[in-house]
């Protein structure tokens, strides 16, 4: 009689398998290019982020024109209802895997903007991976929101 | 054909702009601006004025003092309070530091779609980073600084840092020399930028465009000089103007405005009055029946608050006299003053310095 | 043209539109404001422009006053050789907002006066194109800026 619980005897395929994901998800993990997007008003700050003093390119972030081959939709800012409908296009056009950073106070929980008629969460159009308060974050802090979602990324592979 | 140049681009910012094309000239540009409306004029009915901060400074972010300082002094004049002589000054220098900012800013996205050189936009990324320090150091934070309250300003300027901000300025202005012979004198930029979107001095009166735009045909209209506030009639600084009115001159008139910047800021440090820096008002405070329109110029214009009150602790009603959507009509208009090819759109767009979330609101 | 001061403005507007001015004030130093009756706003609007050298225009608004069931319109006007700001106000019904509009007189109010329809509901006729400018072309929420329209925390998308 075949025993259920006794545990499997590790195979040459389960080792190949360990291997290919670390490597896998080293490579997803250094190579995020998020698209040319920006919503709202921290969008200097990102510019400093991407600039010289805080380089975001050392860990492989690449903005890119193109969103079919993007990685990663990043919502810089607020979000009002008129660009929620193109994000929420933005986001059906892009390929897997995909993932969604919330950057700022605005799109997390509308920011200062709390009671205004025309602004809306992020996570109410999207799913959203990674959320970064902040208004506007420190470049330290967006780099630590990518950090995380390197390490997300690394994980669900 | 039409061109729809959209929201997600690496050049267009938040805005969708429609252009009408028979070949490779220009019929029409229509900007398909609202992608950032927040509504701030309906917020500021509800919130009292020194909560009002918050919200209109978020709307131009690299220029914030200009913008809140029109603000505070609308609620100052209806409240019939003057700030201390101290404040006015720090008031000054802290305008005129964000209007550099603004200024690099603009000038290193439209270096960028003039001929794709990031080299300069990210010069001006680095050379922002000093000023950027200055700011953290005097206010806390380093951009939307929260700083101006009616009645002064919310801390005293350390004076520890004057020989640190001299400093700053001696190696800036390094870096303008350095813009000057990399960036102004280039044939290719001189190429993509003399002689297009040449816009008249009566057409810049007509069409009603703002700030360097508008100084750049040469009209010399500036708040500063003709409404003086703050601490500007005690400084010594001239108006800028060009007389060619195309896209280079428009751009050149930046690059001057912050030398001149650097003149004021210089002269504010130096000539710094003691004394207090605040007159306490409290935001519970009534605010009397009455209005008040003030004006203030900004990087980008002339910004015009009108607060309107009818006796309670939040105003009736607040008007955002925005320069950007002045400078997007005119941009509207080019191809009907001057012929405009499709090469030329983002020279011109970006010589205007638009920045939409002003034109939003 | 010699220098004019405020008063002087004043009294040459005043002896030419001597019964359809209702309020005129220099409220303070460079800055007047005279309140005429909407029939005759296109009239006064060009005398100010070709008369009075008030050639920028800057802005329109209105402000709802709703317990006295009128709108009042506020156009902000520059002179730029005298460097004063007016503003020139009509007051209509709140029932059947429509005001002649001054886009023969100074072309700059095409996209404010489209935004003040858009956020009052005020009808400028004789404007050749007054659509939607800041808010989502699917916007069914009435007019934003009335004082009947009550902001809420949050709402869905």
């Amino acid at each position: 009689m075949l025993d259920k619980n006794r545990t499997k005897r590790t195979t040459v395929w389960d080792v190949f398998n360990q291997v290919y994901k670390k490597i896998i998800g080293w490579g997803r993990k250094y190579s995020l290019w998020p698209a040319h997007f920006i919503t709202g008003c921290c969008c200097p700050e990102f510019m400093q982020v991407a600039g010289p003093r805080y380089d975001m390119e050392r860990f492989g972030i690449l903005p890119l024109p193109s969103i079919r081959q993007a990685d990663v939709l990043v919502i810089i800012g607020v979000l009002t209802r008129k660009m929620a409908r193109r994000v929420k296009m933005l986001w059906e056009q892009m390929a897997e895997p995909k993932y969604a950073m919330a950057i700022g106070a605005c799109p997390i929980d509308k920011g200062p903007f709390y009671d205004s008629y025309s602004v809306v969460r992020a996570d109410e159009i999207i799913p959203v991976d990674v959320y970064v308060p902040g208004c506007p974050p420190r470049p330290e802090a967006m780099i630590q929101g990518f950090m995380i979602l390197q390490r997300k990324v690394e994980e669900g592979v | 054909m039409r061109i729809s140049w959209g929201p997600q681009h690496p050049m267009s910012g938040q805005v969708r702009i429609l252009i009408d094309t028979d070949g490779e000239r220009v019929l029409n540009i229509i900007p398909d601006i609202g992608f950032t409306h927040r509504g701030i004029e309906k917020i500021l009915e509800n919130r009292n004025v020194v909560q009002g901060i918050v919200p209109i400074e978020r709307m131009v972010m690299v220029d914030t003092a200009n913008i809140a300082l029109s603000y505070v002094r609308a609620a100052e004049e209806i409240l019939g309070i003057e700030p201390p002589k101290r404040a006015q000054y720090i008031r000054v220098i802290l305008c005129e530091v964000c209007r550099i900012l603004s200024h690099l800013y603009g000038f290193g996205l439209a270096a960028e779609a003039c001929g794709g050189y990031p080299a300069v936009f990210l010069w001006t990324t680095a050379d922002r980073e000093p000023f950027l320090d200055l700011m953290e150091r005097i206010t806390g934070t380093r951009w939307s600084y929260s700083f101006f309250v009616p009645g002064g300003v919310y801390a005293d300027f350390p004076d520890k840092i004057k020989e640190k901000f001299l400093a700053t300025l001696d190696y800036f202005e390094q870096r303008l020399e350095a813009y000057r012979r990399a960036w102004f004198e280039n044939k290719i930029f001189e190429a993509r930028a003399k002689n297009v979107g040449i816009l008249k001095p009566e057409d810049a009166l007509r069409l009603g465009a703002a700030g360097p735009n508008l100084r750049g045909s040469g009209v010399a209209l500036d708040v500063r000089k003709d409404e003086p506030y703050e601490a500007y009639d005690e400084i010594d600084f001239k108006v800028v103007t060009r007389p060619e009115g195309d896209s280079y001159a428009r751009l050149m008139i930046r690059y001057l405005e912050m030398v001149e910047s650097v003149k004021i800021l210089r002269q504010a440090i130096e000539n710094m009055p003691s004394g207090p820096y605040r007159k306490f008002v409290s935001p519970l405070r009534r605010l009397p029946k009455g209005e008040a329109y003030t004006r203030v110029e900004t990087a980008r214009g002339e910004i015009g608050v009108h607060m309107i009150s009818d006796g309670g602790t939040k105003p009736y009603r607040v008007k955002i006299v925005s320069p950007t959507l002045r400078n997007l009509y005119v941009v509207s208009q080019m191809p009907k003053i001057s012929e405009v090819l499709l090469a030329d759109v983002p020279v011109i767009l970006y010589s205007f310095d638009p920045w939409y979330l002003d034109a939003d609101r | 043209m010699v220098e004019a001061t405020e008063s002087k403005i004043l009294e040459t507007i005043k002896s030419n539109f001597l019964q359809d001015i209702e309020e005129a004030e220099v409220l303070r130093p460079k800055r007047i404001s005279i309140t005429v009756k909407s029939e005759k706003i296109v009239d006064v609007a060009r005398f100010l422009k070709e008369k009075l050298n008030f050639d920028y225009l800057l802005s329109v608004s209105a402000v709802d006053y709703i317990k006295e069931n009128r709108f009042q319109i506020i156009y902000y006007v520059l002179s730029s050789k005298n460097k004063i700001v007016l503003l020139l106000r009509t007051n209509i019904p709140r029932d059947k907002p429509s005001v002649p509009s001054l886009i023969s007189v100074w072309e700059a109010v095409d996209y404010h006066e489209r935004e003040t329809w858009e956020m009052f509901g005020i009808v400028f006729e004789g404007h050749p194109n007054l659509t939607r400018l800041l808010l989502p072309e699917d916007w069914e929420g009435g007019h934003p800026l009335r004082k009947d329209f009550k902001l809420s925390s949050s709402e869905g998308v």
